[in-house]
């Protein structure tokens, strides 16, 4: 009796998480999954029978009829991979030594530092990237002030171009990456790196052999928090590249908002989830990994 | 969401004004197309507060009516998306053909094929699709071909609108087909022809008016209301392409689940007034199926043979229609131009 | 005379955030022998962690020179200076085992991996962790993890190892089993010690030499005793063990021995060497250094603390003024309140010149 009660008190206490997982993250993964399997309507919404040729557009069991297998859709799967894995490497690189060089600041210029990080936070992403748009364009800001400092002669074709895509996506992305790695950086033990040296290592071999493991955790949540948005962005291809470059977001868009065929959208959708569900497992089995010594 | 606080506000603002009993209106339109001033004319004179939500495509539209999205009252749907709509039921009849003024729009503009009598839904606005080019770039052009040809001949960039069908039916008319074919040969003929001429092709984009007019673009392939963006600049030219173009036109219509149908009703009905459309027609610089509205429009809007039409170039231009499931057809054409490297 | 490391003249300052210089090291010399045990004692803000940083290169000089075996370091980054540190938190690498920790000073030295297998096994032998070497410093105890930076600094064999207070994060009973077992080592290696604390107890057990520093500058130098029995000034003799300090003037010389009295009227008996009636002096006399006695300074006890085998008091004396630190043996009648008389033997007044 007293047990039961007990639980039902766990229960009712538990209640508020359970329903607010459930609400806001469960549900609407399973009307997703749920749409994946079910047949377009004509003018959107689904019909209630069964239907895999969802995913056999995408991986090639289509009929031939009614539903066409293209592997154009793994192509582009792969190319929103490769430039999330692009924009990753870049962040990295950029963010990487900018996170040291802020962690010995002094308090306050740090403090001031964190917080222009996270200033791009407070204004809406198409505004900025539009802001890009005047920057990049030929006659933009760029360019008008490189051919003013006499160093080229032809406006630089950057806009409407990959390259531009990776820099947007580098942009947007820069802060989701900096804090995580700063963190790591912050938290780095400077004894270590001190004690590393002391035993005669040098300065390259310090920082491959205590630096960048002690701060590999920071590495690969970055990494993580990076590449997930950047797989399903369809809004920076979009201003910056010009649409040319069809993104897995933008087809995932597309499919809602101009074909109408919801659930070929949701089938995607799954696709795009469990391949960045299986890249966050890896990353995250490896990171506990060699984090495992730290006491 | 962004919209959606701004149409917030525009109510608040509007409610501030208005009596203190109050009535609403809530409107859920394209963006940038209906003139401001219209609005505060139709609370001014009823006392009704009006909200503007702004959709971006039909599908957007249609996509959250059926998602369940509730409130709105009134939508603009082009001619295909408003047969699509009533077959669905989600229209409300309104017999606004039996009103008096109804005798002011032009027969021609009762497109809807299941609404072929205007029961339901009122024509608003028709425009046309075309060519907007920098003269001083690019020449004298004619049409599509010339358009594609500038890329080569002057190094300077063109565009084409970010739309799946708008695009593809360029392709259709330059193969001399319908924009409506069904047929995938004659879709798949049309996207090979947009590819060959893909390279050419700077960016699928809307952002033509602000990069024709920085110099950045020498043409661009958007809607006639541009013209409103370059009434100070003589080179920047509008056409209607000599070998066809397209046109869209837009109706008023009423949602079955309208919370205001009464107000929505004095809404269709104030539109029906000539002055009111021209008035709208002054700022949009795009065609009226109001008969005695076309003699009031600006002389700049009415002697502009781009802009009102004759009907010859009428004859060129050809209308979206719905094509159900084919579709399909359009969405995997559309991939392989937007994948092709 | 033939000393290891040979520091002259070292200097640095620092910048405080309010603008201020404060001098670190203030022209400090110091000789280290090849197999001695010096420790660097003082306060906190003395110096002596900057010293040992600057001679582990951590830390550069404004001025002076650091030589080990003859050969300048002055100018060489940490990793190329033939000596190696146990940090005060140890500064294990948390993502390596036991035995990588100790062997980092051979792996990038390109020492064979064979090679580098045996001389681990044979540092973590010395410091009696044989058979540790699989583990992870995160699942060591605080003594386990001091031995492991302990065998690290010494795997590669150095002349001299620096320690930068190694004990000050173990228990006492611990504590003092290392300050042992770290001299036997050093005795063992046959290598020079550097080691700094602000303990003086643990500098008095351990060390050939004790280095006392204040505000940048040695205050002196010596053999524990000396610095205990014989300090050179107040600070000195403050900072070393327990004192009573006695402003004291001399009254009158009568053979040996000489009579002198505080302001109160405190009297203490000294040697005569050199003693002239009048003259101000501080006499020292430890807590040891007095006695339970019939006669001698009157007094009264004001508290008394029990420390297990000695019993330590704090004597109000008749005359008046501060009250005196002595230790007597347990089992002697001395509660608080009892009147006492402290004796002293003269011979073992130290005198400080000036009052």
């Amino acid at each position: 009796m007293a047990i039961r009660r007990q639980s039902a008190i766990l229960g009712l206490l538990l209640a508020p998480a359970t329903l607010f997982l459930g609400v806001f993250f469960l549900l609407p993964l399973l009307i997703i999954a749920l749409f994946s399997f079910l047949t377009p309507g004509l003018y959107g919404g689904v019909e209630w029978s069964f239907y895999h040729w969802n995913y056999g557009r995408i991986f090639g069991w289509a009929d031939g009829i009614m539903e066409v297998f293209e592997p154009v859709y793994l192509r582009i799967l792969w190319r929103s991979l490769s430039f999330a894995a692009l924009t990753v490497l870049v962040t990295l690189l950029l963010c990487y030594p900018v996170a040291f060089w802020v962690s010995r600041l002094p308090e306050r210029s740090r403090l001031f530092f964190l917080f222009l990080i996270t200033l791009p936070f407070f204004s809406s992403l198409i505004v900025r990237l539009y802001a890009w748009l005047l920057i990049l364009k030929p006659t933009g800001f760029l360019n008008s002030a490189l051919m003013g400092l006499g160093l080229i002669a032809q406006p630089l074709e950057i806009l409407y171009t990959p390259t531009a895509v990776v820099l947007g996506m580098v942009y947007v992305m820069v802060p989701f990456m900096f804090l995580p790695l700063y963190a790591a950086v912050d938290n780095l033990d400077r004894a270590q790196v001190e004690a590393s040296m002391d035993l005669g290592a040098n300065r390259v071999q310090t920082f491959l052999k205590v630096v960048l493991p002690q701060t590999l955790p920071g590495i690969m949540g970055g990494a993580v928090i990076v590449f997930i948005p950047s797989v399903g962005n369809f809004i920076v291809p979009d201003i910056l590249g010009g649409a040319k470059g069809l993104m897995i977001g933008n087809l995932v868009e597309q499919q809602f908002l101009s074909a109408r065929n919801w659930p070929f959208g949701s089938a995607l959708s799954m696709v795009i989830m469990s391949v960045v569900l299986t890249v966050l497992l890896v990353a995250v089995t490896r990171a506990r990994k060699t984090g495992a010594g730290h006491a | 969401m962004k919209t959606q606080m701004a149409g917030l506000a525009l109510a608040l603002s509007l409610t501030a004004g208005a009596a203190a009993a109050q009535e609403t209106l809530s409107l859920y339109n394209w963006g940038d197309y209906i003139n401001p001033e219209v609005l505060t004319k139709f609370t001014e004179e009823t006392g009704i507060a009006v909200t503007l939500d702004t959709y971006s495509s039909n599908e957007e539209m249609l996509a959250k009516i059926q998602a369940g999205a509730t409130g709105y009252d009134i939508v603009f749907p082009s001619v295909h998306m408003n047969d699509i709509m009533l077959k669905l039921g989600l229209l409300e009849k309104t017999g606004i053909n039996a009103h008096p003024d109804f005798k002011n729009i032009d027969p021609a503009f009762l497109r809807a094929k299941e609404d072929p009598a205007g029961e339901y839904c009122l024509p608003y606005a028709w425009g046309t699709v075309g060519i907007f080019y920098n003269e001083d770039v690019t020449g004298p052009i004619t049409g599509w071909a010339d358009f594609f040809a500038i890329p080569e001949k002057t190094g300077a960039k063109i565009t084409i609108l970010d739309d799946m069908r708008e695009v593809l039916a360029v392709g259709l008319i330059m193969t001399g087909k319908s924009v409506n074919s069904a047929d995938p040969a004659e879709v798949q003929a049309a996207a090979d022809y947009i590819l060959s001429h893909k390279a050419a092709v700077t960016a699928f984009t809307y952002e033509v008016p602000a990069m024709l007019t920085s110099g950045d673009i020498a043409a661009g392939h958007f809607f006639v209301g541009g013209n409103v963006f370059f009434t100070e600049m003589p080179n920047i030219k509008y056409i209607i392409p000599a070998e066809g173009g397209t046109m869209y036109q837009e109706n008023i219509c009423v949602l079955a689940s309208a919370p205001h149908k009464e107000n929505a009703q004095k809404f269709l009905e104030f539109y029906l007034r000539p002055e009111i459309a021209a008035l709208n027609v002054a700022q949009q610089f795009n065609g009226t199926p109001n008969i005695p509205a076309n003699e009031l429009t600006p002389d700049f809007i009415r002697s502009n043979p781009n802009i009102n039409v004759g009907p010859e170039t009428m004859a060129r231009l050809q209308i979206f229609e719905d094509i159900g499931a084919a579709l399909k057809i359009y969405d995997r054409a559309w991939n392989t131009i937007r994948t092709a490297q | 005379m033939d000393s290891l490391l040979e520091i002259r003249g070292a200097r640095r300052e620092f910048v405080t955030p309010e603008g201020d210089r404060i001098a670190a090291l203030d022209g400090v010399d110091l000789d280290v022998g090849a197999k001695e045990f010096v420790t660097l004692l003082g306060p906190s803000g003395c110096g002596k962690t900057t010293l040992l940083r600057a001679i582990s290169g951590f830390e550069a000089l404004d001025g002076g020179t650091i030589r080990l075996g003859g050969a300048d370091l002055t100018a060489l980054p940490p990793f190329r200076r033939p000596l190696n540190t146990v940090f005060q938190s140890y500064a294990l690498f948390g993502h390596m085992t036991v035995a990588r920790n100790v062997g980092y000073a051979l792996e990038v030295a390109g020492v064979p991996k064979r090679r580098r297998e045996a001389e681990v096994a044979e540092a973590l032998d010395k410091v009696g962790l044989s058979g540790m070497g699989a583990r992870r410093p995160g699942q060591l105890s605080g003594g386990q993890r001091q031995r492991v930076a302990l065998a690290r600094a010494i795997v590669a064999k150095p002349r001299l190892l620096l320690l930068d207070e190694p004990l000050s994060a173990l228990d006492r009973n611990l504590r003092q089993q290392m300050q042992i077992e770290l001299k036997t080592l050093q005795d063992r290696l046959g290598i020079a010690f550097v080691f700094v604390t602000h303990d003086q107890e643990e500098a008095l057990t351990m060390s050939d030499r004790i280095v006392v520093m204040r505000a940048g500058r040695i205050e002196q130098i010596g053999a524990p005793r000396d610095i205990y029995r014989r300090p050179r000034n107040r600070f000195v003799a403050e900072f070393i063990g327990e004192t009573n300090l006695f402003p004291v003037t001399v009254d009158r010389v009568e053979g040996p021995t000489a009579l002198a009295r505080t302001a109160e009227g405190v009297e203490l008996l000294l040697p005569a060497a050199g003693r002239k009636p009048g003259e101000a002096i501080t006499a020292i006399l430890r807590p040891t250094d007095f006695t339970l006695a019939d006669k001698g300074i009157p007094g009264t006890v004001r508290s008394a603390v029990y420390l297990g085998s000695d019993l330590h008091l704090f004597v109000a004396p008749a005359a008046g003024g501060p009250e005196i630190r002595v230790t007597a043996r347990d089992g002697q009648a001395a509660e608080t309140g009892a009147a006492v008389h402290l004796a002293h033997d003269p011979a073992r007044v130290h005198v400080l010149e000036g009052g």
